[in-house]
């Protein structure tokens, strides 16, 4: 039952480097958000509201339309200051939490071995988080820009958060992966509970 | 060995998007290829220098700047037409592909066993496949848009600009490196249970 070489091994430190990443950029996010940038304005990007816009031609082109909007509120109140950190962090947040989850299955996997009921339990915790979890947090963020833009635009509603949500279908496949490895991994822990027993 | 089979709702609804996929792929393809030849081709410029007029924004909002714009030409020639398919049709047609893979794959794994070398080589192509094919797709992409829009300026767009343009797709590094260390686990498994029976 030696193993040469951890089997995880370039994985748990790619996922290690890119939880750091991921938590500082989201720490950092949310301190410049609440703190420092009281009195300034807030900005939005959005994909839908680009008629509002008008630019001048310019080239060897028929014509000329904005494929995004950039919204900015010079004074901006409380709630949409809210708005503006959800825009902002709660992307970044859920995949924070997605690389602690997969670290913390990676690490834990290394040490207690790969085929226990704990790991398979690991996994289908991680497999629904990013099934779910990550789904809603950008159907999140693209609600808050939804929000902002309305108040600009009166014609903003529910199809408008249609168009600018980005549904995540790597998270949505990966998850359903995830869920299926982990009715893998409970199996083979059972066999080898069951080969244990025999022995 | 099992009761119920541990890939199923995922080879289903992999099947399931694959179809609808290649439908909607290729239905969007051949109507391109015909009545699209027709049509004006259209970009996004990520990089606009010049004014903006902006109307019916509501007191104290103003628009900031114009970050992308997209531009039309009316009567495109055939090449115009080539790098338009350049940068939009590699990537899909990569997803579709990876799909393929995957529906393959978990076919295999249900028929033969999870734990065997055939699945292991199945697991560690398909690792290798998301983690450089698609990467690749995107940077081809990336320098189809960008070689559309500096045809289409008379200002600097920037050398080099699809760097800055190349979308790298983040998750398939990330799940390509994963199904590499998944395919070692299950290689060692194989292993395992061949020593096994050996012994029995």
């Amino acid at each position: 039952m030696t193993v040469a070489r951890d089997p995880l091994q370039p994985l748990t430190g790619i996922v290690r480097l890119l939880w750091s990443v991921t938590t500082v950029l989201s720490l950092t996010a949310i301190t410049l958000v609440t703190v420092a940038s009281y009195g300034t304005s807030v900005c939005f990007t959005s994909q839908v509201g680009t008629e509002l816009i008008r630019t001048v031609p310019h080239g060897e082109v028929g014509y000329v339309s904005a494929g995004s909007l950039r919204v900015c509120l010079s004074e901006p109140s409380g709630w949409e200051r809210v708005l503006y950190l959800v825009d902002v962090a709660l992307p970044m947040v859920s995949y924070a939490v997605l690389f602690l989850l997969l670290m913390g299955l990676l690490e834990r996997g290394a040490v207690e071995g790969v085929h226990t009921v704990a790991t398979a339990d690991r996994l289908r915790r991680l497999g629904w988080f990013t099934l779910v979890a990550v789904p809603v947090a950008t159907l999140g963020e693209a609600a808050a820009r939804i929000l902002v833009l309305a108040e600009v635009r009166p014609e903003t509603d529910l199809t408008s958060l249609t168009a600018e949500w980005d549904v995540p279908w790597w998270a949505v496949v990966s998850g359903l992966g995830l869920l299926a490895l982990g009715k893998i991994m409970r199996t083979s822990a059972e066999m080898r509970a069951d080969l244990e027993g025999t022995v | 060995m099992s009761k119920a089979n541990p890939l199923e709702p995922l080879t289903g609804l992999a099947s399931t998007v694959l179809a609808m996929s290649v439908i909607v792929f290729g239905a969007g393809t051949a109507i391109r290829l015909t009545f699209g030849l027709f049509d004006p081709v259209c970009f996004t410029a990520k990089y606009w220098p010049h004014d903006t007029v902006a109307r019916d924004l509501a007191a104290n909002v103003r628009v900031d700047d114009v970050d992308r714009v997209r531009l039309c030409v009316d009567d495109p020639a055939p090449w115009h037409h080539v790098l338009d398919l350049l940068s939009d049709a590699p990537v899909p047609l990569g997803q579709i592909a990876a799909l393929l893979l995957l529906v393959l794959l978990l076919r295999n794994a249900a028929r033969h066993g999870i734990y065997t070398p055939g699945t292991a080589a199945d697991v560690r192509r398909f690792g290798h496949y998301l983690l450089w094919v698609l990467p690749t797709a995107a940077m081809v992409e990336s320098i189809g848009r960008t070689t559309l829009v500096h045809t289409a300026v008379t200002f600097d767009a920037g050398f080099l600009a699809f760097f800055g343009e190349w979308e790298t797709p983040w998750w398939a590094v990330i799940t390509g490196i994963a199904l590499l260390s998944l395919a070692k686990i299950v290689r060692t498994g194989a292993e395992m249970r061949a020593d096994l029976e050996g012994t029995v």
